[in-house]
């Protein structure tokens, strides 16, 4: 200990010179630099403490720049470094007090600077409190939080570096260029990370930062301490470059591996424990389901086909796999996704396109014509698609016809056989959602598909479609009701609505709404408005507000209100752990106390049965039976 | 007799040039040698091997029955050097080079190293940087002998020193060497330094030791020994033994 302390003073002593130079030189041009600055700089929120950093940094620069480099430089005097080389076993000692010292001058440069930057601030009347801030949290927590200016962030990085910039010194000839070569050797190790991050974004997600940054300080230091005793022992600076890369390479394999492992984890993961992060799409008899899977699922996920009879599943391709269900050109947006088997599916190059069948689970190459970003499809293949899509299609007009969109235009199949297209009017006018027997476009304007024409409105306006009569309001959670007829374009208000939700269309006459019977009333009242002829039926008064949602499969964007195989409709509060309210099809309400499941609630894939449901669990595709609770889970059956 | 430094097959390149090729050396207990040779023959780089400063490309180097690379401190700790410039720390004084070095020898004698300083009239507030040639020498000598080092290795002391500033560095290795036991590894291409102080000398040509005997021996002459002019004279010797050895 006696000689790192000699060691540590001898450092002190040849660098002292130079140390107490710089920090007068730079501390005095900061105060001088501040002092110029105008008045109305200081005025900005914030100033005074980026100026304090300023000081703090010029600390962090003496320690980095300075003090780190000096410390292999300082060993050269006439005969390059012999003299602490020939000294009786001298290079671990050095070491110790170049440490020591190190660590000393890290501590109090940083701190020298904020302590002048203090002074400085007090002494010319700013202030720095503006460092801190305070806000209100969501959970209407008072909080005071850091307003740290970027060079906090620069010095933080500059700080972890040191070690390196140390052991890159002992590599280079006379000690020389350190912080150039420790640069580029981060740069080199820098790009390699870059590499693997561009191949798996994300895969840094989960890990804990603390002990990487401890372990990037602390390797350092072994690297400087390698290649320092061990390098110069008979050698030079090549010597303790020999020593040094090797010791990056003992400490970098195993780290090196793991992000190996990791990322072919994140590329290839295990199909057997993988965990589900989504699921896109499924068959019309249940058996294969479209998912995204990941190791993780901080990571983007790979696609997979999900034999769900069988529990296997089969990679389809790497993470940038796209699917898709747009076939009809820009702006088709279509996404039933149970009963579909043919997606359209591109890697990073858009050019390449196929087609996917979720069925077969057979790829076939679709041309893509890259000008009009439009698949060329064959007049086999157009058929097939739209006959999957009048299949699938969940739009109505009065009276169950079948509606579908293809690209920027609905299609409508007529009683003869035939069908009709019409395409929407206006740019941007892209189907995005059905309000009843009406279409809401992208464009946030109303398309009627019982008189199958656009509604003249100014503003965006909420409501449904009932038979070409429409119950609209502007507010989206509240105001009063109007109903619009399109034939004659009459408007009349609708006072017997007031106070009510309307929740979806419950058949080709009538809208469901929910209503408190009084304002403070924790009850809800159900009833059903016929708009023809205006008449408001009360089907029940349930307790309390379970009835603020309807429980619909994933993807659902259907005229009608989403119902089971039985035909029963489901309604939830916000709390589904208060229990739900089911509608039967003879208009009957039930009040289930038993609760449904938030994984129900929230992960509904879909029905496959009375009480029936494949339910996304967590990471899981699961059968769930909602009267008794039993769960089958169907893939992944291993756990992680 | 002990045998102090044993080197055998050393050599010692820099990247293409080979400047040591299979050197063999031997030095007993208390024996001075001094290793006679050309500018850039080798001299210095034996003597940083020895030090465990540089190391060999092949060849096995035992002092005190130890390797210097190995055993750097137990070795080290029983040798001092004197480089041909002053290799320690520009800034220092020679107050702060004794003080420094203090804890790095347990045989430091303080006594000594002021009895030096005084017999030697090394400056004790001058820096490094700033004393002259003579004085430097001077400072690494008293380093060098202040913890009585049982070998004493010196790297061409006298070059570059003018006659009176010679003279008082010869005194005090002669000096010390009265004083102790103590073997002794001196290069130069000084014969008359030679002559003055050596048992023995070994003489450095072509990356070998060519000659290894004492001084008369080396010049093929009968004592008293009379000293040639130039080295060159006795290289050139050397190397006709050479030829009729061989």
């Amino acid at each position: 200990m006696n000689l790192v302390l000699t060691y540590c003073h001898k450092e002190w002593r040849a660098q002292r010179g130079l140390l107490i130079a710089y920090t007068v030189l730079v501390f005095a041009c900061l105060c001088i630099g501040f002092l110029l600055v105008p008045e109305h700089w200081w005025l900005e929120d914030g100033r005074g403490a980026l100026a304090l950093s300023w000081f703090v940094a010029a600390g962090v620069i003496g320690v980095v720049a300075f003090v780190t480099p000096a410390l292999v430089r300082s060993e050269y005097a006439a005969k390059d470094d012999q003299f602490v080389r020939r000294l009786p076993g001298a290079l671990l000692p050095a070491f110790g007090g170049k440490v020591l010292f190190l660590l000393l001058a890290t501590a109090a440069l940083p701190l020298l600077g904020l302590l002048v930057g203090e002074v400085f601030l007090d002494a010319t009347g700013q202030s720095w409190a503006d460092m801190w801030g305070t806000r209100w949290s969501m959970v209407e927590e008072f909080e005071i939080f850091l307003r740290l200016p970027w060079t906090v962030s620069a010095c933080a990085a500059a700080l972890l570096l040191t070690s390196w910039v140390w052991a890159v010194g002992t590599w280079m000839p006379s000690g020389r260029m350190a912080i150039g070569g420790a640069a580029l050797f981060t740069l080199s190790v820098g790009v390699v990370l870059f590499a693997v991050r561009r191949q798996c974004p994300g895969i840094e997600a989960g890990l804990p930062q603390a002990p990487w940054l401890v372990a990037l300080v602390t390797s350092g230091l072994v690297v400087a301490g390698a290649s320092w005793v061990r390098g110069r022992r008979g050698g030079g600076a090549l010597r303790s470059a020999g020593v040094g890369m090797l010791s990056c390479g003992v400490l970098f394999a195993g780290p090196g591996i793991w992000l190996g492992e990791r990322a072919h984890s994140y590329l290839r993961p295990d199909l057997d424990t993988i965990q589900v992060t989504s699921v896109l799409g499924i068959t019309a008899d249940h058996r294969f389901a479209l998912a995204h899977g990941a190791a993780s699922t901080d990571w983007h996920g790979v696609p997979l086909r999900v034999d769900l009879q069988t529990g296997r599943a089969e990679q389809l391709g790497d993470w940038t796999m796209m699917f898709s269900a747009d076939f009809f050109g820009e702006g088709d947006w279509y996404w039933p996704g149970v009963g579909r088997r043919r997606w359209r599916t591109a890697g990073e190059d858009l050019a390449a396109q196929r087609m996917f069948d979720l069925q077969t689970g057979a790829f076939a190459a679709l041309d893509y014509d890259a000008k009009a970003k439009l698949p060329r499809l064959t007049d086999d293949l157009r058929k097939d698609l739209r006959a999957e899509r009048a299949a699938t299609a969940d739009l109505r007009a009065p009276g169950g016809q079948a509606v579908w969109t293809e690209g920027a235009s609905v299609v409508f199949a007529e009683t003869d056989g035939t069908t009709t297209t019409m395409p929407l009017p206006g740019s941007g006018a892209n189907p995005r959602g059905a309000c009843g027997h009406g279409v809401r476009l992208s464009n946030g304007r109303l398309f009627d598909l019982t008189h199958r024409k656009l509604l003249d409105l100014r503003g965006k306006w909420y409501g449904f479609a009932v038979r070409g009569l429409w119950v609209l309001r502007t507010n989206l959670k509240g105001g009063a009701w109007q109903q619009l007829d399109v034939a004659t374009n009459a408007t009349v208000e609708l006072p017997e609505l007031a106070g009510c939700g309307l929740r979806g269309l419950f058949d080709d006459e009538h809208l469901l709404c929910v209503r408190r019977p009084q304002d403070g009333d924790p009850r809800s009242e159900l009833l059903l408005y016929r708009p023809a002829d205006r008449s408001l039926v009360s089907l029940a008064t349930v307790p309390d507000d379970t009835c603020e949602a309807v429980l619909a499969e994933r993807w659902r964007w259907g005229s009608l209100l989403p119902r089971d195989p039985a035909g029963r409709i489901w309604l939830h509060g916000r709390d589904s752990a208060r229990g739900c309210v089911v509608i039967a099809p003879d208009r009957s309400v039930q009040r289930r106390e038993v609760p449904l499941p938030r994984d129900v609630v929230n992960n509904l894939i879909t029905w496959t049965g009375t009480n029936r449901a494949l339910v996304m669990l967590g990471w899981r595709i699961v059968e769930m039976d909602l009267q008794t609770d039993a769960q089958t889970v169907l893939f992944p059956k291993e756990k992680p | 007799m002990n045998t102090v430094l044993n080197v055998s097959g050393l050599h010692v390149g820099f990247r293409r040039k080979q400047v040591l090729r299979g050197l063999d050396l031997s030095l007993h207990d208390g024996a001075v040698t001094v290793l006679l040779g050309q500018n850039g023959s080798g001299k210095s780089t034996l003597l940083r091997v020895l030090l465990g400063v540089l190391r060999p490309r092949a060849g096995e180097v035992r002092i005190f029955g130890k390797d210097p690379l190995r055993a750097h401190r137990e070795v080290l700790q029983r040798i001092g050097y004197v480089p041909d410039v002053p290799d320690c720390y520009p800034w220092m004084t020679s107050q702060d080079l004794f003080a420094f070095l203090r804890p790095q020898y347990p045989t430091w004698n303080a006594a000594l190293c002021a009895e030096l300083c005084e017999r030697l009239d090394v400056p004790a507030r001058t820096k490094v940087k700033a004393m002259s040639r003579g004085q430097g020498m001077k400072l690494m000598l008293t380093a060098a002998l202040a913890p009585e080092p049982d070998l004493l290795l010196l790297d061409e002391p006298f070059a570059g020193l003018d006659p009176l500033v010679k003279e008082e560095v010869l005194l005090g290795i002669v000096e010390a060497l009265k004083e102790g036991e103590r073997t002794v590894l001196c290069a130069t291409h000084e014969l008359d330094i030679a002559a003055r102080i050596a048992d023995r000398v070994a003489v450095l040509q072509d990356g070998v030791i060519a000659q290894h005997g004492s001084l008369a021996e080396v010049l093929g002459q009968e004592e008293p020994v009379q000293v040639p002019s130039g080295l060159h004279r006795v290289l050139a010797q050397a190397a006709k033994r050479e030829v009729a050895a061989v």
